[in-house]
């Protein structure tokens, strides 16, 4: 990365919105969390702004700005939050009246790590580029799409635009502020050939300024034609127990929803996940390495530091299919007497912190990946996902599969859509039995759902093959063989 | 708060006339939201939060822009507006982009407002909401068989909408919601199951007794310990009210007059006036009944709410429509829909059940597998086998299978749909692909 001036040179930060100085705002913090555990006030300032292209034309044009504090006071297992979007040291005191008018009080305050933070993504708050520009943009793509392909009757191009900045100040005199910049561009389209219709969709993006956007969106496009392409032709999917081969990147959405989730803190410490109690023990395959990195350059999920002024970090949570960590915010780590891992993040001021994933991904193994689909007689190989969802207390999951190919003596053959995946999320990883030598992660697309808070997350994996008897495959082809009743 | 906010869209809507603006619509926001959470016969978390907000539509002849924010002072007000403006001015021009006429707005706004009863007086305290929680979880957790509270939470909003345009409307109103969430779970370790209850109301006294529900979502999580996938067969599914209302939730998605003008949805012009459901179902969007949750005197748009037949005796009447699809597919906007429910139909639901010798009766999905392009669906599905007219045990990790476009020729519906808390009845849907083992 270039040099960059810090966000504090080129932003008028909170301190100024408040009219008060770090000092004070401090002492502010620190009265209002008087006799309390745990807390902090946090501040945020979000502008996004976002163009819309369908059906050759701007559709929608929009521009957002939410700003407004959350403080938090915790005491024991029992947390209290107020949160408004009006900022002033005024309506932070009250808020901490407030707080301390249900709570008992009297307890000790306990210190967090004091760290200067290392930037992961551009500090300064860049430039608007030109609203004309973008458009041009946008119908550059559009043209460029419909150029290849005469079958193409629909283009949707979108992006968006977000300049965040966020203030941390706990009653320690922990002060932590940066910016956080997030860019995404999504394409999608519609072939249509006589009486098949297949839909198309890229994106990508991350933590960077918008002007990556103008420079890399021709081959994101080409595989949003080539994935509609395929699924123009595509057939039904086969159902039945088999093997399944996953691409490398985006499909680590398993990875996430079914065994990351069951690894965060508050899981752990609540007994509703099946990992409780199994540190030490095999919970994938020996083959399987998976970590979560918060501290990685640029991406989606990467935060200098969490929501509650953790310094992220890489957590090793699976060393060869032996689970090594879970992720905590600062609860769930007190809770369970370790330290904090710097996953504690929230969607907005408006919402309370709890332990989520950043950028979690499988590590690399030895096989290429034309070795893993050579070595499969009759299976499924889930090259681009849609997404699922998944029963925390069951481990039980479903995934949808944008985009499959059967796997027909080592060879992928043909195309298949409406494949679902269903398994279990503690049993899954056991059965990788081969991982590749590819690992990639995503393209900067996840948002990951969690009690109702939505936050950016990154997932990766290389090329993995599941043995049969990982998954079911539930396709939508509808000859299954008919049971006797 | 009318006229402060009436005020204040006058000085914006003068401030985008100097700028050279042509037309403009702003509606306002206010919110108090409180949430408290229980777990374990502890309080969890207390949630007080409040916020306000503003979005304004500018347009310079047929260019337009949209902002939304949460000014705090005069200077950001008119800094937003601003930047509307700089937006529109920038933008081609869009045809489809317009003001509601006044044709389409409510005749009396006021007295809508009064007989629509959109807000109660109930305000609880955080205090008192934790206790209703706590209520809830104790009952769950004297279910026997219930091993633990997966959290019991408990909300209540105040919220008020206002809307202005420089085609003179003027509207607002304030409602109230109130709403509990509880999660229970049954077993340990690798066999545990987990049932999910929630409900939503716009009246207090209009949630079921407390207890109740913690015991009916406890007895749940208990039914469906031991679930178990089932050899993949064809079959009939019935849909239990917890979900038959993703059923019109995938019809409202289908006729929505914007996919309907790209060509995206699985139903179509020629669809229109044809049957695509069983001759007796009936389909009706219905936001004028007093104190349900879905009623509205007129929408984001300013247009009024009203009863809309969309399903009449299996035949598709409509798409709905906003001004800007209603312009595209060159017909008057039908506006928001609310309260969409299914009618009942002629059987009980123990009559759909016990005449089924194998089948699935679905309680919950995972996954959100339905092509609305194509109408092919396909999701993760839990609840219970039927054999010979029974329940006889639970079932999970199943995908059930089939075409949108089929499935609504095959519905059945029972007769206990409750409007305002289960908007569509018990449905038995035959033929069905279930996946599984």
């Amino acid at each position: 990365m270039e040099t960059q001036k810090n966000y504090a040179d080129t932003s008028e930060g909170f301190l100024r919105t408040l009219g008060v100085n770090k000092e004070s705002l401090v002492k502010v913090v620190k009265d209002a969390l008087s006799g309390a555990e745990d807390g902090e006030l946090y501040l945020q300032k979000i502008e996004v702004s976002g163009l819309v292209w369908n059906d050759g034309r701007i559709e929608s044009s929009s521009f957002y700005s939410d700003e407004g504090f959350g403080l938090r006071r915790v005491e024991g297992m029992r947390t209290g939050y107020v949160s408004s979007d009006i900022i002033s040291a005024e309506s932070i005191k009250k808020s901490g009246e407030e707080l301390r008018g249900v709570f008992a009080g009297g307890k000790t305050y306990a210190s967090a790590e004091k760290f200067s933070p290392q930037p992961l993504y551009p500090q300064e708050i860049p430039a608007e580029i030109p609203i004309e520009e973008k458009i041009a943009l946008l119908g550059k793509v559009d043209a460029y799409v419909r150029s290849q392909d005469s079958r193409v009757t629909a283009v949707s191009v979108s992006l968006s635009q977000a300049r965040e900045e966020v203030c941390i100040v706990r009653a320690d005199g922990l002060f932590l502020e940066e910016f956080r910049p997030m860019v995404r561009m999504n394409i999608s389209l519609t072939l249509v050939d006589d009486v098949k219709t297949g839909t198309g969709s890229e994106g990508f993006g991350g933590r960077e300024n918008e002007s990556r956007l103008f420079k890399d969106w021709q081959g994101y496009a080409d595989k949003a034609i080539e994935c509609a392409r395929n699924l123009l032709v595509a057939e039904n999917c086969p159902a039945g127990e088999m093997v399944v081969v996953f691409g490398p990147g985006w499909p680590a959405v398993i990875l996430h929803e079914a065994f990351g989730h069951m690894l965060e803190g508050d899981h752990i410490f609540k007994n509703t996940s099946a990992f409780v109690g199994m540190m030490g023990e095999q919970i994938a395959a020996s083959c399987v390495t998976i970590v979560d990195e918060g501290s990685i350059l640029g991406r989606r999920g990467s935060l200098s530091f969490d929501d509650e002024g953790t310094k992220t970090e890489r957590t090793v949570l699976v060393k060869d299919g032996v689970l090594a960590a879970y992720l905590h915010d600062r609860l769930s780590a007190r809770v369970l007497g370790v330290k904090p891992t710097g996953n504690g993040r929230r969607e907005s001021y408006a919402h309370i912190p709890m332990p989520r994933m950043t950028n979690t991904h499988m590590l690399g193994g030895l096989h290429s990946p034309e070795d893993i689909i050579k070595s499969v007689k009759k299976g499924l190989y889930a090259g681009n996902m849609s997404g699922g969802q998944v029963d925390i207390t069951t481990g039980k999951f479903v995934f949808e599969v944008l985009l499959a190919w059967r796997i027909e003596n080592g060879k992928l053959t043909v195309p298949v859509k409406g494949a679902m995946l269903t398994g279990s999320g503690e049993k899954v990883f056991l059965h990788v039995d081969m991982v590749g030598n590819d690992p990639a992660l995503d393209n900067g697309i996840g948002a990951c759902g969690k009690n109702g808070q939505s936050v950016p997350v990154g997932v990766g994996q290389p090329t993995i093959r599941i043995r049969a008897g990982g998954l079911i495959v539930g396709g939508t082809q509808v000859n299954v063989i008919e049971e006797m009743i | 708060m009318k006229n402060k906010m009436k005020n204040r869209a006058d000085k914006i809507f003068s401030l985008v006339r100097k700028n050279g603006g042509t037309a403009a619509s702003c509606s306002f926001s206010q919110e108090e939201n409180k949430e408290a959470s229980v777990r374990d016969g502890e309080v969890e978390t207390s949630h007080k939060d409040d916020s306000h907000g503003l979005t304004l539509r500018v347009w310079f002849g047929k260019r337009v822009a949209t902002v939304s924010g949460n000014p705090r002072s005069e200077d950001e007000y008119e800094r937003l507006a601003e930047r509307a403006c700089a937006m529109a001015r920038a933008n081609p021009e869009d045809p489809f982009a317009l003001l509601a006429p006044k044709e389409l707005w409510p005749e009396n706004i006021p007295e809508c407002v009064s007989f629509l009863e959109l807000a109660d007086t109930y305000s609880p305290s955080l205090a008192d909401l934790a206790e209703i929680a706590l209520k809830i979880e104790n009952a769950g957790l004297s279910v026997s068989g219930v091993s633990h509270s997966g959290g019991v939470g408990a909300e209540s909003a105040k919220s008020s909408f206002a809307l202005f345009t420089t085609e003179g409307f003027e509207g607002a109103y304030s409602e109230t919601s109130y709403g509990i969430g509880a999660s229970f779970i049954a077993g340990e370790g690798n066999a545990m199951s987990q049932w999910g209850e929630g409900e939503g109301v716009r009246f207090f006294s209009d949630f079921r007794p407390f207890e109740e529900t913690g015991k009916i979502a406890g007895e749940m999580a208990v039914a469906l310990l031991g679930a178990a996938p089932i050899p993949s067969s064809r079959m009939p599914v019935v849909f239990d009210r917890y979900v038959s209302d993703s059923i019109l939730g995938h019809l409202k998605h289908a006729i929505t007059g914007g996919l309907i003008h790209q060509k995206s949805s699985f139903l179509n012009r020629e669809t229109l006036g044809s049957r695509i459901f069983p001759f007796g179902i009936n389909i009706v969007s219905d936001p004028t009944l007093p104190k349900l949750p879905g009623s509205f005197p007129f929408d984001r748009e300013g247009i009024i709410g009203k009863r809309l037949d969309l399903v009449k005796w299996g035949v598709l009447q409509r798409f709905t429509t906003n001004l800007q699809s209603g312009a595209k597919l060159g017909v008057i906007p039908t506006g928001s829909t609310g309260n969409l429910h299914m009618e009942n139909g002629k059987v009980s639901r123990e009559e759909l059940i016990a005449g089924i010798d194998r089948g699935l009766l679905v309680m919950g999905f995972l996954g959100k597998g339905v092509n609305i392009a194509t109408g092919d669906y396909s999701r993760g599905a839990f609840g219970f086998l039927i054999e010979n007219g029974q329940i006889t045990r639970p079932v999970n990790g199943v995908t059930i299978a089939g075409n949108l476009r089929d499935m609504f020729m095959k519905i059945v519906p029972a007769n206990d749909m409750l409007l305002g808390r289960f908007n569509a009845p018990t449905l038995r849907i035959d033929g069905m692909t279930v996946a599984g083992r």
